[in-house]
């Protein structure tokens, strides 16, 4: 038995080194380069270890590189075989390399309890979207049975049972189950993205207010769709009907589609005058819920009230008004 | 039987068992198999399981100067790898028993 020198052992398994290459040409000319600088190193590590030759030692270069091969999951001519699991995580070490993988990689540990909460939010929110409740998205919170409470409740509930799927050692199948479950919540949270935001999922629906073709509809301070007007005098009465016009003397009628609070368009009477003619900027505009079939693109099944009802106006307070001091125009 | 064939099936979960306490270098890992009893795994298999098993994240490898000899490459098991590793020694315990029982059944039946 001989030390090998650190020469000696460079030379020879350099030497190997040489005589592996020409069995790995299987490999495309990146991973066979790359396989090889790696190689050369554990080659050299071996040499410098006491014993005879490498080709003593390792046995035939051709058996080596095959074995080699072999058991990196390469086979000589043939695409790469690998077991599922280990390509998943081949992909997984890929996404990794990018900038955005790797910072994901690292933070990882402290986003996965984040995820955990998350997720509970999002299961909430997707079954008050199968629910069929939401409307207009007056805050995220999810409603269930019409009641922000009752979502508020279940996202309570949700989290730590989320946290504790989390931290517990699952199962095969309740593994398999669980990482199927944050899969379809990671796609309904991207088409939520896609939406602008929680809600129910019937586009057609919950598409913002439409405005008659091809204008913009009418948006209050706050951004909000405007979908009536209500007008009353300095007493506080409501004035029904009024003409609206604009600076220009142009009709007012360009307000938005409304929806009642499932969602649902409203169905708008639109007055006429005395020859039939529609009057589409006399307001109050007459509003009511409708039924389903009525409103046109609600979801099969999904039951609705069959009456129409009436939409109240809103509850306001009239302020007192200044008496006037300008004369009016005209 | 030849033994390289029933090493094939359960590299990854010998070269896991070595590195999941202590990190080693390619050959420093090949000689704890073979002093664990594998006298027949060989240096290029358990090298191709390494990389392997790197490439997939369930091993992390760095390279630590020596003033001696070459620099040496060592590896140890990542979060994944230990993981991976408790899924494989549960379906090896499963095989072994299934295998126990198949080889017990012709002795308890002869004796």
């Amino acid at each position: 038995m001989t030390t090998a020198t650190s020469e000696t052992a460079v030379t020879d398994a350099d030497r190997y080194l040489k005589e592996i290459a020409p069995h790995l040409a299987a490999l495309s000319a990146e991973e066979r380069a790359e396989l090889l600088d790696d190689l050369a190193q554990h080659l050299r590590e071996i040499a410098a270890e006491p014993g005879p030759p490498l080709a003593e030692r390792l046995g035939s270069p051709a058996t080596y590189a095959a074995e080699l091969l072999a058991s990196a999951g390469v086979e000589p001519g043939g695409p790469p075989r690998r077991p599922l699991s280990i390509r998943a995580t081949s992909m997984a070490r890929r996404a990794r390399g990018s900038a955005v993988g790797h910072e994901m990689v690292r933070l990882w540990p402290v986003l996965r309890p984040a995820w955990w909460v998350a997720r509970a939010y999002l299961a909430v929110s997707l079954v008050a979207a199968t629910e069929h409740t939401g409307g207009y998205r007056e805050t995220p919170l999810p409603r269930l049975a019409g009641n922000h409470v009752l979502g508020l409740l279940a996202v309570l509930v949700a989290i730590p049972v989320s946290v504790r799927l989390g931290q517990r050692n699952l199962s095969r199948p309740g593994r398999l189950a669980v990482n199927a479950g944050n899969v379809v919540l990671v796609i309904y949270a991207l088409s939520l993205l896609g939406r602008g935001g929680p809600g129910p999922t019937d586009a057609k629906l919950f598409s913002l207010p439409a405005a008659p073709a091809g204008r913009e509809c009418l948006l209050n301070g706050s951004g909000q769709p405007i979908t009536n007007l209500y007008a009353y005098d300095a007493d506080g009465r409501l004035l029904d009907p009024v003409l609206l016009f604009d600076q220009n003397g142009q009709p007012v009628d360009n307000l938005c589609q409304g929806f009642d609070e499932r969602g649902r368009r409203l169905s708008t009477d639109v007055r006429q005058d005395v020859n039939g003619a529609l009057v589409p900027n006399a307001f109050p505009q007459h509003q009511s819920t409708v039924s389903p079939v009525e409103g046109g693109g609600l979801r099969p099944g999904i039951a609705g009230p069959d009456a129409t009802v009436p939409v109240k106006p809103p509850a306001v307070v009239v302020p007192r008004l200044a008496p006037t001091t300008v004369p009016p125009p005209g | 039987m030849d033994t390289t064939q029933l090493l094939k099936g359960v590299l990854d979960l010998a070269v896991l068992a070595v590195v999941r306490d202590e990190d080693g270098y390619g050959y420093d890992i090949v000689r704890r198999l073979r002093v664990a009893g594998l006298d027949d795994v060989g240096d290029a298999s358990v090298y191709g399981t390494l990389r392997r098993l790197y490439q997939a994240g369930a091993l992390k490898s760095y390279v630590v100067a020596s003033e001696e000899g070459p620099h040496r490459k060592y590896y140890g098991a990542t979060p994944a790898g230990r993981d991976l590793y408790e899924t494989w020694v549960k379906k090896w315990r499963g095989f072994a028993e299934a295998m126990d029982v198949l080889i017990d059944v012709p002795e308890r039946e002869t004796a």
